[in-house]
């Protein structure tokens, strides 16, 4: 059977809104760090990263904050500042050595300023520097990837190799009848994605298969507070089927894959891979005028949606345009007004046969455009529009 | 025609921009462009066993974009001959030996396009035969092994369309720089007479050579700070940097058995990477745990490959920190010596086996 529509699923997610990175506090950490004073320059940059909370006073005492799984600590000790995530405790059978080479193979590596270190059983990243060269750029890049990176393989040393997990942060569970709601959009998402993949194998299509395996993922980010072994597993075949640098039979194949996996989670494992993390720095990028004009406003990337729809090819044009509508309200942090339009715009479309929805996310992306968007300046990429969306995991 | 290219005179050629190759024309001198060389006037040579020698740029003529390298030792290879005769015909088989895209010597082949091609006023040989960044300066063989041109450019918007500088113009030069006392110099794009100095007006023909910007090739390329940071902690680390380049903000070298390569892996991070050894077929439980251990901080171990690889990261902010520079000197040079000692230990305790970049002869020398 062909699809008709798409069908709008509510987000059980909290709102991603953070207020807003002031970058005048970085450039003041900077300056205080070449005036010698790197304690004061590490409390900036603590202001900076976490807008509206008070600054730690690491002279004083340790400091912790959540994001999402990981509980991260930083200190001093001596002039040295040191940042310390947790990862896992090693199993004690066989699969510590596969565990082990997962973190060898996955998680050290050059490039990087935070490594993965064993004491004893447990591996914690780490990352640990004087005080005299500690440059705020190096503190922010430790602070965003070190936490983001445990938070991302935890999951998977845990569910996959049967490591313990090592002081975790509490992830509150999501009250019994969202989870039930929680998972009949589950098999929702997963039924509509099978269904548009049985489209791109007809169809054949490069974009069409771009834009379905953008939706795939960007729409049950968007819709479910996911956290994981699941998330772990959706991630690892994402790194497959939505990267447009593979071999597209093997991002079909690993697409068909995922689904057949996804749909054969049960309401009790789903139930345990949801709730609601805390995170003190964000994990979303900035939502900002300049990234909704390049995205939604007027360009190739809409030109082309156009030419698609005016060509007879509404199914592409029509999940294009829900694809990334999606992908703006699951990996951005909007102005609450814009979050709000967003949804309202991709509710409008429910149910609706493809040409109409067409039709109606063009006007309302075009009223987004000039309601909120701007081309004043280059967004955080550098680039000034006309990218194509819906591209990114 | 079959060719052994392992025994011919052609050699790899590095600099701080790239990467190049250059043919023996007598046990000291090697031929290669202008354009391999420009900037630097030590150069990197290296030989079939990967040790490397350094070559002293002699002469240039950034026309016909030639240069020639002087050798500080004598290399063991073919020695090839100049053809001085114009009897080139279209459709005339050639081969062109080089170092494409930076991997070993290799053989392309293909036949003369055109063997007087005129572009922008000089006379080229054109070829058919695939020719790739790399292969710049090496020589295009005739079916008796005679050089007929010096490969040098090809039309990037078009395919196989390759050229070279005829061997008479190459021989032409390499005879006048027999002649010649001087120990560096550029011939005038104008009348080809040497200049020993840069100077802004030729003594010999008054072309103004300012607005050829002909003074770039009397001056070394001034190092970028990343490059400065590097091959200063190279030296204290007793590494010659000449020796090390390997193309822009990259290097590679041995310490002792220990490859060791280093690049800018983007705008944040100078990256230092040991490829050590291979995974054996037991003890990977004590290996990896061994590994990951914090013992070895600041330096870390990761696995590629199957590869064993030590690690440190730099940030950029410590480069461009010159208060620190003593400190990672120290590190740089630690890094180094603990490459050359922990291939050992990986081998000797862990069971691993050589990587593919190990130099077997130093394996046992390093200080266990």
């Amino acid at each position: 059977m062909t699809i008709r529509a798409i069908t709008f699923l509510p987000s059980l997610r909290r709102s991603t809104r953070r207020p807003p990175l002031n970058f005048a506090l970085f450039e003041a950490a900077v300056a205080l760090y070449e005036e010698n004073r790197p304690l004061d320059a590490l409390g900036k940059v603590f202001e900076h990263l976490m807008p509206g909370l008070p600054s730690p006073d690491l002279k004083k005492a340790p400091f912790t904050f959540t994001q999402g799984s990981s509980n991260v600590t930083v200190l001093l000790d001596g002039d040295e500042f040191v940042v310390t995530v947790p990862l896992c405790k090693l199993p004690s059978g066989p699969t510590a050595v596969a565990a082990m080479r997962h973190v060898l193979t996955k998680i050290s590596g050059s490039g990087q300023l935070h490594q993965p270190r064993l004491h004893g059983d447990e591996i914690k990243l780490e990352f640990r520097d004087s005080l005299s060269r500690l440059h705020p750029a190096k503190v922010v890049e430790v602070l965003r990837r070190m936490p983001n990176e445990a938070d991302q393989h935890d999951d998977w040393l845990i569910g996959q190799f049967k490591a313990e997990p090592l002081n975790r942060a509490e992830i509150a569970p999501l009250r019994a009848e969202d989870v039930q709601i929680a998972f009949s959009m589950w098999e929702q998402h997963w039924n509509e994605v099978e269904e548009l993949l049985n489209e791109s194998r007809r169809k054949r299509s490069i974009f069409f298969l771009n834009e379905l395996t953008a939706f795939a993922t960007n729409r049950i980010t968007c819709v479910l507070p996911l956290y994981g072994f699941l998330v772990a597993r959706l991630e690892e075949a994402v790194s497959t089927f939505n990267n447009a640098q593979e071999d597209p039979n093997k991002r079909e194949t690993t697409l068909a894959k995922c689904i057949k996996d996804m749909k054969a989670v049960e309401v009790d494992e789903l139930s345990m891979n949801l709730g609601y993390a805390e995170y003190a720095l964000s994990p979303y990028q900035e939502g900002t005028p300049q990234v909704l004009k390049a995205q939604i406003g007027p360009g190739r990337y809409m030109d082309m949606v156009e030419e698609l729809f005016k060509s007879g090819k509404s199914i592409d044009s029509a999940l294009a345009l829900v694809g990334t509508y999606y992908y703006l309200a699951a990996r951005f942090s909007w102005e609450a007004a814009v979050e709000a339009d967003f949804l309202a715009g991709l509710a409008s479309v429910s149910g609706k046969p493809w040409r109409e929805t067409t039709t109606a996310l063009l006007e309302h992306a075009k009223m987004m455009s000039e309601k909120y968007g701007s081309d004043d300046e280059k967004d955080e990429d550098g680039n000034n529009g006309d990218d194509e969306p819906g591209e990114e995991s | 025609m079959v060719l052994d290219i392992e025994k011919l005179g052609v050699f790899q050629i590095f600099t701080g921009g790239g990467t190049g190759t250059g043919f023996l024309i007598d046990d000291r001198l090697l031929i290669t462009n202008c354009h391999v060389v420009e900037g630097y006037r030590m150069v990197a040579v290296e030989k079939r066993d990967r040790q490397r020698v350094v070559g002293t740029v002699r002469r240039l003529s950034p026309k016909r974009d030639l240069a020639i390298v002087e050798l500080g030792v004598p290399l063991e290879g073919e020695v090839l001959s100049l053809v001085t005769e114009d009897a080139l015909q279209p459709k005339q088989m050639l081969q062109i030996v080089g170092f494409p895209v930076g991997l070993p010597l290799s053989v392309t082949e293909g036949v003369v396009s055109n063997p007087k091609q005129q572009l922008d006023g000089l006379e080229y040989v054109q070829t058919d035969a695939a020719v790739n960044p790399g292969n710049s300066g090496g020589p295009m063989l005739d079916e008796e092994k005679n050089v007929v041109a010096i490969t040098t450019c090809k039309l990037s918007s078009a395919d196989m369309i390759g050229f070279g500088i005829p061997g008479g113009e190459a021989k032409q030069f390499f005879d006048g720089f027999r002649e010649q006392t001087a120990v560096f110099g550029v011939m005038c794009p104008s009348c080809d007479v040497l200049l020993e100095s840069p100077t802004r007006y030729c003594d010999s023909c008054g072309i103004d050579l300012g607005s050829l910007d002909l003074a770039r090739y009397f001056e070394p390329a001034v190092a970028h700070p990343i490059v400065a940071f590097v091959e200063g902690a190279l030296t204290k680390a007793a590494v010659d940097p000449v020796l090390a380049r390997h193309g822009e903000q990259n290097w590679s070298f041995h310490s002792g058995s220990a490859p060791i390569k280093i690049w800018c892996c983007c705008s944040e991070h100078v990256c230092f990477s040991s490829p050590l050894a291979k995974l054996g077929k037991q003890h990977f439980g004590e290996l990896f745990r061994f590994l990951l251990s914090d013992e070895h901080a600041p330096f870390s171990f990761d696995l590629a490959d199957n590869v064993v690889r030590l690690n440190l990261t730099v940030h950029m902010s410590d480069v461009f920190q010159s208060g620190e520079h003593d400190h990672f000197v120290k590190q740089i040079s630690d890094f180094i010596a603990s490459a050359d000692r922990l291939d050992n230990v990986l081998i000797d305790k862990y069971g691993c086996s050589p990587a593919p970049d190990t130099q077997l002869t130093f394996l046992k020398e390093g200080t266990h």
